[in-house]
């Protein structure tokens, strides 16, 4: 499938190679006062004339083929989607020298093919050095235009007549005139040198893109590998930050088991048994330690996972989201009956907070709706987390889980994390956005068998 | 296949057809006269061009140099010949010059032709002259050229000329004086040995 630029390119093309057929017939007045001064130089033995119609006779040459052999090349990179591959060339070639034989039938000009594919040669070894950047298609034309200027030249060296070049009506002229005035040398010395500076200046100029264009990749290279330098640097303090938090959590072990000692001690101690009411704060203490102790260890531990119903969860999740700032509305839908899931609470409701904030931030502040719904699918339980926000660009679906990216000049590890944990869980997650309308996040958990 | 090897074979292409020209080019000497050995033309002069290029124009040039008294007038019809003792037309075929005259070819053949005819009828001497040489060599000056030698009383051209053994057949078979020259400003003594 083409691209709409290059169909849009391959029609400016087909009108370029148009276009070119008439603009003999459309700047014959051209034709004409060039004929006539030519004439009139002879007659009075001006030389300054003929040189002044030699300019005007290149300058429009080189129009004429600049429209063509540009038409041509942008035809044969529609037909071909490429400009690298030998086809590409050939269809090139194939189109200027068709558009130059179409030329030579309609208005009986004799213009040679020799040149042309002397100029075809040159121009094809240099592209191959021209960069394929954004201002491809200028450079190219510069080039074109240097080395048509070049070798437009040529026609009009009379000592090249014998191998067939400047074979034109003007050519002819302007070197018989040049004969009759000077004897040829006037054309053989100026216009050799005139050949040799363009060409020179059209390789220069192709070296010099050319060697840009090296520098500018190897800024790039040392540009990219900075930002992964940073990245690196980034990723190394949060894995310190990380560890310092996960040897503080466990530092809270201690203190927790010498409080349920202490506890124990005092319930042993003092017979608290007859006071109902202080039994009853002595229980809660002890849940509660409990629920602390079985939170540290579920921070600590991965694979540290208990069955719980969807409910608990997502009241777990909703409790630390802070909506209060916020015009986001959220609903939840949870569906009868919904099966137990295996999980590590503290890290799969992190993992679903991180999804809902970031349905959140997307909002930047506007208003709009989340709705999770969860429903079982056969022997899965399926999280559908939909917002209607701004969604998400089609070249960035891919790209999300890569630790790293980010769109919001974050840290990027977010979602790379949510997909960690929900594959540790034996799940798997998808995401689906239409710009502007949604982005919807399906997440697959295996469930417990053993309803509720 | 490799991205320079198509530039390589159009180099090659083009190489050959510069060098073909030279391959084909008849290395065959032919011996000519020099100029008349008597002159054959009057004055006053009309120059006239077959075909509109624009260096037919030298003709008139030459004839200034040589102080020949004549008027180019490159549009000239039959017409305009009362005036004159000499028709002299200078061949050599323009695409652009003759539309520039709002003809085409086969008018542009008429309207010499009809000359021709008229000069002869006059017992007019004509001088063809052809000054291009094989710069010239397309199809339409080779049909005016071979159109109009039979009205012709002298023949002048350049030895590089295109079709050159067919056209001193065709010149020596009208028993038509002719003589070939290798520089366009040689044509200048055999030029004006036609008038003096």
């Amino acid at each position: 499938m083409r691209s709409k630029s290059l169909v849009v390119a391959g029609i400016i093309g087909v009108f370029l190679i148009i276009y070119g057929q008439l603009f003999p017939s459309m700047s014959q007045d051209w034709s004409f006062y060039m004929l006539n001064t030519i004439e009139k130089s002879i007659q009075t033995r001006d030389n300054g004339a003929l040189l002044i119609i030699s300019f005007s006779y290149v300058a429009r040459y080189v129009i004429l083929f600049f429209i063509l052999y540009l038409g041509s090349f942008l035809v044969a990179n529609y037909v071909t989607n490429e400009q690298n591959n030998v086809l590409f060339q050939i269809i090139f070639i194939f189109c200027t020298l068709g558009s130059i034989f179409l030329l030579n039938q309609l208005y009986v000009e004799y213009i040679p093919f020799s040149l042309h594919l002397l100029l075809l040669s040159f121009l094809l070894f240099l592209k191959n050095y021209l960069p394929e950047q954004r201002y491809y298609y200028l450079t190219f034309s510069i080039v074109l235009i240097l080395l048509l200027i070049s070798f437009q030249w040529l026609n009009l060296i009379p000592a090249l007549s014998a191998f067939n070049i400047g074979t034109d009506d003007f050519a002819i002229a302007l070197k018989i005139a040049d004969k009759f005035l000077t004897g040829e040398r006037l054309f053989n010395t100026l216009f050799t040198v005139l050949f040799v500076v363009f060409s020179l200046i059209a390789i220069i100029f192709t070296i010099l893109v050319h060697l840009f264009n090296m520098q500018f990749i190897t800024l790039k290279k040392y540009q990219r590998q900075e930002v992964e330098l940073k990245e690196t640097r980034v990723a190394l303090v949060e894995s310190k930050v990380y560890q310092e938090i996960h040897t503080l959590v466990h530092d809270l072990k201690t203190p927790l088991v010498s409080v349920d000692g202490l506890l124990s001690l005092i319930e042993m101690k003092y017979p608290i048994r007859e006071d109902e009411k202080m039994q009853d704060y002595f229980n809660r203490l002890d849940r509660s330690i409990r629920k602390m102790n079985d939170m540290i260890s579920e921070i600590l531990y991965e694979d540290i996972k208990k069955a719980i119903t969807v409910d608990e969860l997502l009241r777990y999740v909703t409790s630390h989201l802070s909506l209060d700032d916020q015009k986001v509305t959220l609903s939840i839908k949870l569906e009868d009956h919904l099966p137990l899931i295996q999980v590590n609470k503290i890290r799969f409701a992190r993992a679903i907070s991180n999804l809902l904030e970031n349905a959140i931030l997307s909002f930047k502040g506007n208003s709009g709706n989340i709705h999770i719904h969860v429903k079982q699918i056969k022997e899965v339980v399926l999280f559908r987390i939909r917002d209607d926000g701004p969604g998400i660009n089609e070249n960035h679906l891919n790209k999300i889980w890569k630790e790293g990216f980010s769109t919001k000049n974050s840290t990027g590890i977010g979602l790379s994390f949510v997909k960690r944990v929900i594959e540790n869980h034996g799940g798997n997650i998808s995401v689906k956005s239409n710009v502007g309308k949604y982005t919807q996040m399906e997440i697959f958990l295996p469930a417990v068998q053993k309803e509720v | 296949m490799n991205k320079y090897n198509v530039a390589i074979i159009c180099l090659v292409v083009a190489f050959y057809l510069f060098f073909y020209p030279s391959l084909q080019l008849s290395s065959q000497h032919i011996n000519v006269y020099p100029n008349l050995p008597a002159p054959l033309g009057k004055e006053p002069i009309l120059f006239t061009s077959a075909g509109q290029a624009a260096e037919n124009s030298i003709l008139s040039n030459f004839a200034n140099q040589l102080h020949l008294e004549g008027d180019y007038r490159p549009r000239a019809l039959a017409s305009d010949l009362y005036d004159y003792e000499t028709l002299v037309i200078a061949i050599g075929y323009s695409q652009n010059g003759v539309l520039n005259t709002g003809r085409n070819f086969q008018k542009e053949q008429k309207r010499t032709i009809t000359l021709l005819k008229e000069a002869k009828q006059r017992d007019m001497p004509i001088l063809l002259v052809q000054i291009a040489g094989k710069n010239r060599g397309n199809q339409h000056t080779q049909e005016l050229l071979l159109s109009s030698v039979p009205y012709a009383s002298y023949f002048l051209g350049l030895k590089n000329m295109n079709k050159r053994t067919e056209m001193i057949e065709k010149i020596s078979s009208n028993n038509i004086p002719y003589t070939l020259v290798s520089d366009l400003n040689d044509l200048k003594t055999p030029f004006n040995s036609f008038f003096r």
